[in-house]
């Protein structure tokens, strides 16, 4: 959800399956954003001896697209090595791991990041080091010291982090699944059971995470700080990728030999749309194409299953939804083209027409000094739509809009059902995350020793 | 399908072959340069055995044996060309046939 395990395929490649993206200007650093993305879903914190890392054979990028063409203008990639300090042990770590640097972290990654655009690729850190996973009080006793010290601190005040997190994303995974059911909602469904609190289904799960903090004239056309929001040059487009070489040879006798040019396997831009809009069999493919081909499914878009699904498993409820027929433009604006002036008072994150699945983050828009976790549908300019902070409640947001919350910002003749105002999966805040008030953001992983698996 | 040797592959006269849908991979096939497998070429005698280990790994893929069309891989790169003649080696190859 979200991103997790959306697309047969990659569902089967967790390493390279990215869950989630953010882009949003840093609160803490107005003059800075903040990119994020996550791989490797749904992480049971006690999942060793081996325990989960980033892959040495994918090429992990987080992709800048700042004139609306629906390509890469400013790309990060971020390449793994792993070593063994202690090739004859099972341990993952032969004691404390006290320090990142420690003897005892016996399985350890490092990392380099590079930045390219029109005039070519910089290096902008080399040999930085992952912190260890959250094992538990005896492995990693001082897990934020651990985490602090993998903050990689690079020129010009920009930041990096690569490693274990707690995933920031809530979302009652259980019930969605379960034919949409919404816990509190599920005595009006079409199989109904008494209504319920929602329950937050990624609660104590850890992703692998990669961010960056960069100046806003990292990432603009004319590499400025923006202060007018109605300005083109504002607004930049953002979404991760992941790849692997194309051909892969199993060698019994020795390594195996990865070769040939980079094949896209994973993307993702805005939250749940190959999960929810795109269809089944071609979710792969969707993962594979550059927001730039996103044209071709624009239909699914338009005229989105979930929008048919909503009124039929929740009969009578959604009567305004059944009706509409029309395509649906704010969709389309929302996901695929940004917001364009004229329709929310003081802001748009509006690319052009090409259709692009993008996060689009208007860098103008100041840091809001109460934010409110629906974003703009909550009156929030600095929320998602506009890019996406860690604790925005883009299920729910996403979940209003698609029942038809948004459709009068395109079309006035169109009066929203009155559950679309309330409709929710009950988790409108996550269960046990409490985000951090800096870089990363995300919060601590949650460690194997202290967590109880669900009964 | 019979098990394709080294000796099988090495020879074929070309280095490494894949046959049909197949992938292999072995050290020391010529460069994977368009010039160094231009159609009807040859191993080229003039390579030296330093040049022929400077080319790493190599993966050759034969999509649709039909077709005629042969790619090969090599570090991060991809070279696509047409060679009939290469290919029928590789499908007696994998036959199990002294490839000619």
């Amino acid at each position: 959800m979200s991103s997790h395990r959306e697309a047969p395929e990659i569902s089967k490649d967790p390493v390279a399956d990215s869950t989630d993206t953010y882009a949003f200007v840093s609160p803490d650093r107005p003059g800075f954003v903040t990119l994020i993305t996550n791989y490797i879903p749904l992480q049971n914190p006690a999942g060793g001896p081996n325990f989960f890392e980033f892959g040495d054979d994918v090429s992990y990028k987080i992709n800048v697209d700042n004139n609306g063409d629906g390509l890469a203008d400013v790309v990060y990639e971020f390449r793994f090595d792993t070593t063994v300090v202690n090739p004859d042990t099972f341990l993952y770590n032969t004691g404390p791991i006290t320090s990142i640097n420690d003897a005892t972290f016996n399985r350890r990654q490092r990392y380099r990041v590079t930045r390219t655009d029109s005039h070519g690729t910089t290096t902008l850190t080399r040999g930085a080091s992952c912190p260890p996973c959250n094992i538990g009080p005896r492995s990693t006793p001082n897990y934020s010291k651990l985490a602090k010290a993998a903050v990689v601190q690079a020129r010009g005040g920009r930041k990096i982090f690569a490693g274990q997190r707690l995933d920031g994303f809530y979302v009652d995974l259980g019930s969605v699944f379960d034919l949409l059911d919404l816990r509190p909602f599920q005595n009006l469904h079409v199989i109904p059971t008494p209504a319920s609190d929602g329950v937050d289904g990624l609660r104590s799960y850890n992703v692998h995470t990669l961010a960056l903090q960069v100046p806003i004239s990292d990432l603009t056309v004319d590499g400025s700080t923006p202060s007018d929001p109605m300005s083109a040059t504002s607004v930049i487009g953002v979404w991760a990728s992941a790849s692997r070489q194309k051909a892969l040879v199993r060698n019994a006798d020795g390594p195996d030999t990865s070769s040939g040019p980079w094949i896209q396997v994973s993307r993702l831009g805005n939250p749940l749309v190959n999960e929810a809009l795109i269809p089944m069999t071609k979710k792969d493919y969707w993962n594979s194409v550059d927001p730039a081909a996103d044209d071709q499914f624009s239909s699914y878009v338009d005229h989105p299953e979930l929008a048919g699904l909503i009124p039929a498993l929740y009969p009578g409820v959604f009567p305004n939804l059944a009706a509409y027929t029309k395509p649906r433009a704010d969709l389309d604006a929302i996901l695929l083209t940004g917001i364009p002036a004229g329709i929310i008072p003081g802001f748009q994150n509006y690319t052009g027409p090409t259709k692009a699945d993008e996060l689009r983050l208007n860098v103008a828009i100041p840091p809001a000094s109460s934010p409110n976790n629906l974003g703009i549908l909550g009156g929030d300019l600095a929320g998602y739509p506009n890019g996406r902070r860690v604790a925005d409640d883009v299920f729910t947001i996403e979940l209003r809009a698609i029942a038809g919350a948004t459709i009068p910002l395109v079309d006035p003749t169109f009066t929203p059902d009155g559950a679309v105002g309330v409709v929710t999966d009950g988790v409108t805040a996550p269960s046990n995350v409490s985000y951090l008030k800096s870089f990363p953001y995300l919060d601590h992983p949650k460690g194997g020793f202290e967590v109880v698996p669900p009964s | 399908m019979p098990e394709l040797s080294r000796r099988v592959f090495l020879s074929s006269g070309a280095g490494v072959a894949a046959a049909g849908v197949a992938v292999a991979a072995m050290p020391g096939l010529a460069s994977a340069s368009a010039a160094a497998i231009a159609p009807d070429a040859k191993a080229d005698p003039a390579m030296t055995i330093e040049e022929l280990n400077a080319a790493g790994p190599l993966v050759v893929h034969v999509r649709d044996a039909a077709a005629g069309v042969v790619s090969v891989m090599s570090g991060e790169h991809e070279v696509v060309f047409t060679d009939p003649q290469f290919i029928a080696r590789i499908v007696a190859a994998a036959n199990g046939r002294t490839p000619s």
